[in-house]
Order: C-alpha cells, then structure tokens, then sequence
C-alpha cells in the first residue's frame, strides 16, 4: 500500500502537466490510502519496514511504526481536505500548482514512512521546495517565499547535523527501534523541528508565507507541514527517552510562544494573519505539553501526569490540525471569492460568498476558542488540567517553570478567544458589505469544509473512543451518572473530568426543543436595515476590527511598539512584531556589512585582486595542506 | 477684536463683532477672523474634518442615543478608543426660531427668544431686550436692570450647580453627585419661588414691576443657604482624587485656542483671560472676573464653582439694594420704535448677543449669537487625542447644549 500511495503521488504530480483535476483527485486518493494506512499501522499492529543498502552499512527504506501510523492518519485528514478543496480551488492558478501540492504531501508521506534518516531528510526537502514553489504561486510573493525557505535551510541544516550526530552515537541512521543519548542529536533535531513549527523566535516566516501563498497552500503550510515538527520532537523523545532539562526549555519555549502567538492574533488586521499568529500559538501550547510531559516523567514515571500531557501535545495537534485546515480554507475561499486581504473587508461572509464557509469559520473559530462539543474544548480543557497537576512538581525550578508557563498559556487561551471573537464577527457575521463575491466553483470546496465541520464536531463527541484506540483507557472512565467510557479523566486517580458527548446530548437537548418550539410558533417578521442612533449606518461608520483590538494595542503599547500615526487628513496606528523588527536590524546589519566587504575586495583596482587570490591561494595551500 | 456672527442680508453679509463691551457691525471685507468658516457653517457642521485610514472610521454619537440628551450628532473620527477628530451636527435641534422671530412683534418675539434654550431663557430675553432697548434708544430702570442681574445670577447659580453634578456623575462620585443634584433641585425651587417659573421665563420685560415679587426675602435666605451649603460641598469634592483625575487636564483649551474660536464665559476663563461682560456694568459694584490658567475641565468647573459663590453674594447684595431704591416710573412707548439695536449679556456659559433690525415695532431681522455655538468647536478642538471615556467630562465642562446652539 505504502509504494501504491507513492505511486498515486507522483502519478499526480506528473498528470498536473496534463490535467490539473486528476494529479488534485490523485493527491486525495493518496490520502484516503494514507490515511488508511496510518490506521493500519496504529491500530492494526501493522509495522511495516522495507529497506535496502544505500552504501556499506548504510540502510535506507520506508518504515511505519504506531507513531508514525499516528500522525500519518492526523496529516492525511488534512490532506484529503485540501486535496478536495484544490479541485476547485485550483482552476484560479496554474496548473503547476497541482504538481507542487502532489510533491509537497509526497514529501510529508516521506518524512512520516521514513525508516532511516536519509530518506525523512530527502522527505523533508522535497516538501519544503514544493512548498516554496506553491507559495510562489501567488503573484508578488516572492520576498516572502524566500523567508519561507530561508527558516526552512535553517531547520535542514540543523536536521543535517543532528542526523549525523545520530549517526556517530549509534552507527546507522535508522530511525525506528533505536535508542540514543546524543545530546547534538537532541539540541540540533529539536531546533529543527521548532523552527518548522514555528515557535517564537522562529515564527516570522510563518505570518508572512501564510498572508502572501495561495490559501491551499496556507492550510498545507499551517497544519500538517508544522505537524510534521511536532511529529519529529514525538519522535526525539522515543529516540532519546524523556529528559528533564529538555522538558523546561520546551515548557518556556512553548509558553513563550503560546503567548506571543496569541499575542499577536489578537491585534491582526490581515484575514490570513490572525490564523497563521494562532498557528504559533498552538503550536507553542503542544511544545509546552510535551516539555510538561517529559517533567513529569523525570520527577515520577509512576504518575499519570507525563502520559496526560503526552496525550494532551496528540489531542492538541488533531485539534489545530482539523480546525486550522478548515479555517484556512474557509477564510481562503471568501478571499478568493471576494478578493480582500483585510478582516474589515470581507465582513458578511455569510451573505456575500455562502452559509458553509461562514460556518467553517465560526466552527474553527469556535474550536480555538475551546467552545464545548468541538474538539478544541477537549483540547484546551486537557491542556488546563495537565498544567493544574503540575502540583506534583517537587523542585522549586520546575514548580516555578510549571506555573509561570501555566499563566502564559491560561492568558494565550484567553487572547486566542479574543482573536477568534473578533475574526468570526468581523468576517463570517460582520454586516453584511454589499460586496458581490465572484462567482466560482464551489461543489468541491464545500465538500471539503463540511467534512472537517463534521471532523471537528465527532472528534469531540467520540473523543473518549479516541482515548481508548490510542491506548489510554485509564483516563476513560464512567461517573456522575456518564456512562462508563463516556468520561474523560485527567489523571489516576481522577483528578478533573469531563464528558464532550453528554454535555453534546444535553446542550442539544437544551437547545433543540425550545428551537423546535420556536420554529413552529415563528411568525413572519419585517426585516429592517441596521440602525444607529435612528440613522441607517453608513459604509463608514462599521466599527473596524482593528478598532476592536485598538484598546490591546494601547494598554500592552510597550509590547506591541504601538505608534498612532497621524498626517494631515490621514490616521493610523502602527504594531510591530518585536521579533521581526530584530530580524530586519539583522537583514539591514547583513546589508551593511556585505556591501562593505563587496566595496572591499571588488574596488577596481588591480593589485587588491592579485593580493585576494594570493591570499585565497595561501589559504587553501596551508589547509590542506594541513588535512594531509 | 472677537467674530461673534455672520449676518445674512440682501445687499451682502456683515460681521457681528465684539471688542471689549463694545458690540458693533462690520462690513464684511476683512475674513481675517480665524473663527470665519466655522460661523459661515454653524447651521451645518461644527468642528473638525474626519480623517481617513486604516481601521479609521465614525463612531457616530446621536441623534437618538442614550446618554444623548438632545437630538444632535456627534462624528467621532477613532480607529479605536482614541478619538482623532470630531465634529458635530447640530442640524436636527434647528426649530427656526430666529425665522419666526423675523416677522413678529417684540412681545411675541421676547417669548421666542426665551424658547430657544429653557436653561439660558433669561439671558436670551435679557440680550434680545437689550438690543430692542438699543435700537429704540429706550430707557430702563434701575430696579429692572437690578431685577434682571439677580435673575441672571439665579440662572447661573443652577446652570453651573448642574454641570458640576454631571462632571461628578460621569466620575461616578454618588455622593457629591446626590448633594448637587439636590441643591440644583434647591435653586430650581428658589427660581420659582421669586419669579413663578423653575427656568425664570416670563418674568423678564422692558420694565419688571418689583411689586410682582413677593418672595424676595425668602429668596435671599434660601440662597444664603445654597451658598453654605455649597462652599462646604465643593471644599469636600476637591479631596476626591478619584473625581479631580478625570477632569485633571481633559480637554484642555489653551488660551490663544479660545480666543481663535471666540469662546466666551467660564471656558475662556478657565484659561486665564479675564474676559466677563459683567465687569463693564455698573450696577455689579467690584466684580472680579473669576478665572484659572490650566483651561482644562478641571478649571472651568473651578471658575464655575467660585461664581456660584459670587453669584449668591451679588443676588444678596441687589435684594439688599432693591428695598433701599424705589422703583422709578418708566413708561415705554413701543408704538414707533424702530432702527437697529445690538443687545449682550453674560450668560453661565458665555456670552448671548442679539442683534436686531426694527421696523414699526416688528421685527425684520434678527441674528443670535449663542454660547453653545462656540463652545462646541471648543469641545471638538478639545477632545482631540483623547479617549472615548473623556467624552463625558469634556461636553459636560463647557456646558452646552444643541438648543443654544441651533436655535
């Protein structure tokens, strides 16, 4: 099955040339197959491993085991979703762009079927560069696919190494079933893979990639191409086992940027750039759990508080995965469709470009705002209570790590639900603009966004079956009238629960009957235009979203580096991301330097060029001279 | 010199301008008057343009909001909780009253004038008598001129009681708040008491018959009493931290910004010009314009807060110096007046100027210049670069209203 699905993508990435509906069809064939697969080899006990010598001693294949069984079957449900929703989607760009996708889930196929380190690196560029390409797609957006693959080298040449260290400590670069105490494997892998997930510092690409690349390409970039991070730290920890000190650095970093993400989202005029800002912060919270997991599992691996976090850093990828792939490719159709870039511009979705996307994003919204019956209220409800148990801590550093992080994460959950308020009203609810949406379509589109909705709403409800099937049934229990296997527990023992699917059948208990009364007794009303103040509200007089958020601005101004511009007739208010100011002094630094160098070495005069070769010559003479 | 108003004729437009106590009329050739456009437009737009940008937008206030209390828009130009411009409308408040002015007889014409603002009805009827007694050369009594100041100074006491319980309402300050309202309460009694009306309306004429006030006496205890209890309030509320941050420079106006605009009363004051038409009038024996320096709300609630002071000491003093006088007989003869007359006075928010054109005793042209009118433009050069929380407390500090304003 494994060579049949990379088959269907390279079938797909060829017959792009020719007819770009069957390499989209291919890559959602391939997924189903893949997702299939990932089951399989989850649940099924399937392992499979197929290698060959590459070189002497050196062994390269395809190898699935329960982890990656896992995060295959996560990615593949994003994957079948933007391989649908490119049918449509994907007759507005050329027809290329069908033969990057195809390459680029090809390569997230690979990095998750690989046995050996050759082949996860060989996955790991061929994503990357179809990615870039795909980013490319969009016009004028070359600046921002070249920052893309900047971070991307960094986080490659940073796997380089750390596959190379694997290889010194252990002698082969298998992956699977090995063991290693490598402490450049551990630093160097995990600063690949946080580069790749985003986390802050290394989240800058993200923003503008997301904001510039066609939305297919954003929902890729955003959910499984970060998972395929938080895949490679699951699989640091099953490579070197659970360390302390690693465990803090991830619980600071991944709060930190949990935070920032959050942070920043809440303030975000751009439609693409509050999700991609959410994307940061949700994958600082799974960096977090992990990092609380593998504290847990140094003070006591008799607590149940490092597999908890373990399952909470799964539960949070499934959630940001399925929410955010919806999200984006809601968001990306009515920005297609209307051909806005700005929240404050696409107001009434729900009018102008259709009831399914405005419901995506509401349902995604709402699943980043842990609403209950989604799958972000487990989510986030897991996060909380994994941070609540680090009571256990005995060290003062972890005990001050734990619950400084624990604040940071409890106040992104709180600007992330800022952030999607403001998105979901500003968007999909706004008032409606009178825009008139292009007309496009949508069949495929629709289809696409209605499978997550419907995803994202069983995932919470069969979210105890979940627990059981990946193998944590201590924490699936029945009380207070739940059924048993219906209860969510936190801990053994218990410590909080929750139950998504009663709560589901009470709520639309709740709210289904008085709806039904109210259908039957609903009379005809007369519909009005929306007044203020006895006056119909003009087009400038909408509350702007970036009014909505101006307050956070100000009062976190030191933060923000907040400047309210004025000219003449002219106001606005200026926000800068502190990280990407840094970034720029270091771009402007380069500049600087290389262009001094360049004035340097290269002034046009004769006799500095004879002494530069002679001196390059001298050089290589001495050095390798010196390696003989 | 000040540009009080622009006055519409047949023959071209003239300018309504005040230098010192002097009130004249101008040909209008000199447009060097900074405040020119904002009068040219006073019916339309007051204040400043909206500004454009990202995320900018109205927030429009009125002209049927709570927290509105006459129909009047306020635009209010923010990308967010800080207010970048603001202009008013004051369009929806106009009854046209200087139109049905235009026309009537002077009797008919004094009830119009004290129509167009209930709580400055008398300094209304007082500027319109004034102008009708200067263009018929008319002669009035010292007791009607005495009557008229205390009546004045009653209609400024409760204006001034009532905008410093608004500024201490909108800092939530209950107490104080409760106590003002109830010595506004007090003055409102007090005004019906000596002239039959809450507002003072129908009392005023060319000649006040003083036999017609029985309750002077009563009137003078009462305002005694309004002024104890009021020093003693006001020393209380300057402790209040609470209360005093709010208006601590909110919507300050400095004083070369006042004197553009040509705002007059306790808002000009408060920026430490010490420019009060009742220092001009004799009867007023020693006054003192009160004034500060900050031109911040703060201030012009401290200019006010001293006046109603004064403004009780000088009711005391004309009730004094009316029993001691005996009214003169003054009989006026309205059958031929005609000619023009401009007619001022100082009313609790600054100054009301009539000017009026007569003819075989009917009014042929009238223009009013009000308070409001330029106390809103103050408010919008104001309230720029504050936030909206400021609101409150900078319209309540000039003491202003929509009515005044539109006529």
């Amino acid at each position: 099955m494994i060579y049949l699905i990379l088959c269907l993508f390279v079938f797909g990435s060829i017959s792009g040339f020719l007819n770009r509906k069957v390499s989209y069809l291919s890559a959602f064939f391939a997924s189903i197959l893949s997702f299939i697969a990932g089951f399989e080899a989850k649940f099924s006990g399937y392992i499979f491993v197929d290698k060959f010598r590459f070189l002497p001693n050196i062994y390269v294949g395809i190898g699935i085991d329960k982890l990656s069984g896992l995060f295959l079957m996560i990615a593949s449900i994003s994957w079948i979703a933007i391989a649908l929703f490119s049918i449509d989607f994907g007759n507005h760009y050329r027809k290329r762009m069908a033969i990057f996708l195809n390459l680029s889930i090809m390569g997230m196929f690979l990095i998750l079927a690989a046995y050996d380190a050759i082949i996860f690196l060989a996955g790991w560029e061929i994503m990357t560069i179809a990615s870039y390409l795909l980013i490319t797609e969009h016009e004028g957006s070359y600046k921002e696919a070249f920052q893309f693959l900047s971070f991307s080298e960094i986080s490659t040449v940073s796997l380089i190494i750390a596959f190379l260290s694997l290889f010194i400590s252990n002698g082969s670069f298998a992956l699977l079933n090995i063991h290693s105490k490598s402490i450049a494997f551990l630093v160097f892998a995990s600063l690949a893979f946080i580069v790749k997930m985003g986390i802050v510092p290394f989240h800058t690409w993200l923003k503008d990639a997301h904001s510039k690349a066609p939305s297919n390409a954003s929902a890729l970039l955003s959910a499984p191409i970060t998972l395929m991070g938080v895949y490679g730290l699951a699989k640091i920890i099953s490579i070197t086992g659970y360390i302390h000190i690693w465990g803090i650095a991830a619980i600071i970093m991944g709060s930190l940027s949990a935070f920032w993400g959050a942070m920043e989202a809440a303030v975000a005029k751009g439609l693409k750039v509050l999700p991609a800002y959410s994307t940061v912060e949700n994958n600082g919270m799974i960096l977090a759990t992990l990092g609380l997991s593998a504290v847990a599992y140094s003070v006591s691996a008799n607590s149940t508080l490092y597999e908890f976090a373990f399952l909470t850093a799964i539960i949070l990828s499934i959630a940001h995965t399925t929410s955010k792939t919806l999200l984006f490719l809601s968001i990306g159709q009515a920005k297609e469709q209307l051909n806005e870039e700005s929240i404050d511009n696409v107001r009434g979705i729900h009018k102008s470009v259709g009831k399914i996307p405005a419901l995506g994003i509401v349902i995604s919204g709402l699943s980043f705002s842990a609403f209950p019956t989604l799958i972000g209220y487990v989510a986030e409800w897991m996060l909380l209570e994994s941070i609540f148990q680090s009571y256990q801590f005995h060290s003062i550093l972890d005990r001050i790590v734990s619950s400084s992080g624990g604040v940071l994460l409890s106040l992104a959950i709180g600007f992330a639900s800022f952030s999607m308020v403001k998105l979901i009203g500003y968007s999909a609810l706004g008032y409606n603009h009178d825009k008139v949406a292009r007309k496009i379509p949508t069949f495929f589109m629709h289809t696409s966004e209605i499978f997550l909705i419907i995803m994202i709403f069983a995932m919470s409800f069969f979210a105890s079956a979940i627990f059981l099937n990946l193998g944590y049934s201590k924490f699936v229990i029945g009380a207070l009238g739940v059924p048993n296997r219906w209860l969510l527990a936190s801990a053994k023992p218990v410590f909080g629960v929750i139950s998504p699917a009663f709560f589901a059948i009470v709520m639309s208990g709740l709210f289904t009957v008085p709806f039904i009364i109210y259908l039957k007794n609903r009379v005809k009303t007369k519909k009005v235009i929306s007044w203020n103040g006895g006056l119909a509200l003009k087009e400038d007089e909408y509350f702007s979203a970036s009014a909505f958020s101006f307050i956070i601005k100000f009062i976190l101004r030191f933060v923000y580096m907040t400047k309210e511009v004025e000219r003449e007739n002219y106001a606005y208010v200026v926000t800068n991301d502190l990280f990407e100011s840094f970034y720029a002094l270091v771009i402007k630094l380069f500049k600087k330097a290389g262009y001094r160098i360049s004035h340097f070495i290269m002034n046009g005069k004769i006799h500095i060029y004879i002494l530069y070769i002679l001196v390059t010559f001298i050089f290589i003479f001495i050095y390798f001279g010196a390696l003989s | 010199m000040r540009l009080l108003g622009i006055i519409e004729k047949p023959n071209g437009k003239q300018l309504l301008v005040q230098d010192k106590e002097r009130f004249f009329i101008k040909e209008d050739t000199e447009k060097n008057f900074s405040n020119y456009s904002f009068l040219k437009n006073r019916d339309k737009n007051i204040g400043n343009p909206m500004k454009k940008g990202e995320g900018v937008f109205n927030f429009r206030y009125g002209p049927v909001n709570s927290g509105v209390g006459e129909a009047g828009i306020f635009n209010i130009c923010t990308y967010g909780e800080r207010i970048i411009s603001a202009n008013i409308d004051p369009s929806y408040k106009k009854r046209g009253i200087e139109e049905m002015i235009k026309g009537s007889n002077v009797k008919k014409a004094l009830r119009l004038s004290e129509d167009i603002c209930s709580n400055f009805a008398f300094s209304h009827s007082t500027a319109f008598l004034r102008a009708i007694e200067n263009a018929g050369k008319l002669h009035t009594d010292t007791t009607t001129k005495r009557i008229r100041i205390m009546a004045l100074e009653l209609e400024r006491i409760y204006n001034h009681l009532f905008v410093m319980a608004r500024l201490s309402k909108g800092a939530s300050q209950n107490v104080l708040t409760s106590h003002l309202e109830g010595l506004f309460e007090e003055a409102l009694r007090t005004n019906r008491r000596f002239s039959g009306s809450r507002f003072l309306k129908n009392l005023n004429g060319l000649s006040i018959d003083v036999s017609r006030l029985i309750n002077m006496d009563e009137t003078a205890s009462r305002i005694k009493n309004i002024k104890d209890k009021f020093t003693e309030l006001y020393r209380h509320s300057l402790k209040s931290w609470n209360f005093i941050d709010r208006i601590y420079n909110t919507a300050t106006l400095s004083k070369d910004k006042a004197l553009d605009i040509g705002i007059t009363g306790p808002s000009l004051r408060a920026t430490g010009a010490d420019e009060d038409l009742r220092k001009y009038e004799k009867l007023y024996k020693n006054f003192t314009p009160r004034t500060e320096k900050n031109g911040d709300a703060l201030s012009r609630m401290q200019v006010r807060a001293a006046e109603i002071i004064d403004s009780c000491e000088i009711i005391e003093e004309q009730i004094e110096k009316i029993k001691q006088e005996k009214q003169q007989d003054n009989k006026i003869d309205l059958s031929s007046i005609s000619g023009d007359g401009i007619g001022a006075c100082e009313s609790p928010s600054g100054l009301v100027v009539y000017f009026i054109e007569l003819s075989e005793r009917i009014i042929k042209n009238v223009y009013i210049s009000t308070p409001s009118l330029f106390g809103f433009k103050a408010f919008c050069d104001s309230l720029e670069g504050h936030i909206f929380t400021d609101f409150s407390f900078a319209l309540d500090s000039f003491g202003i209203n929509f009515a005044d304003c539109s006529r």
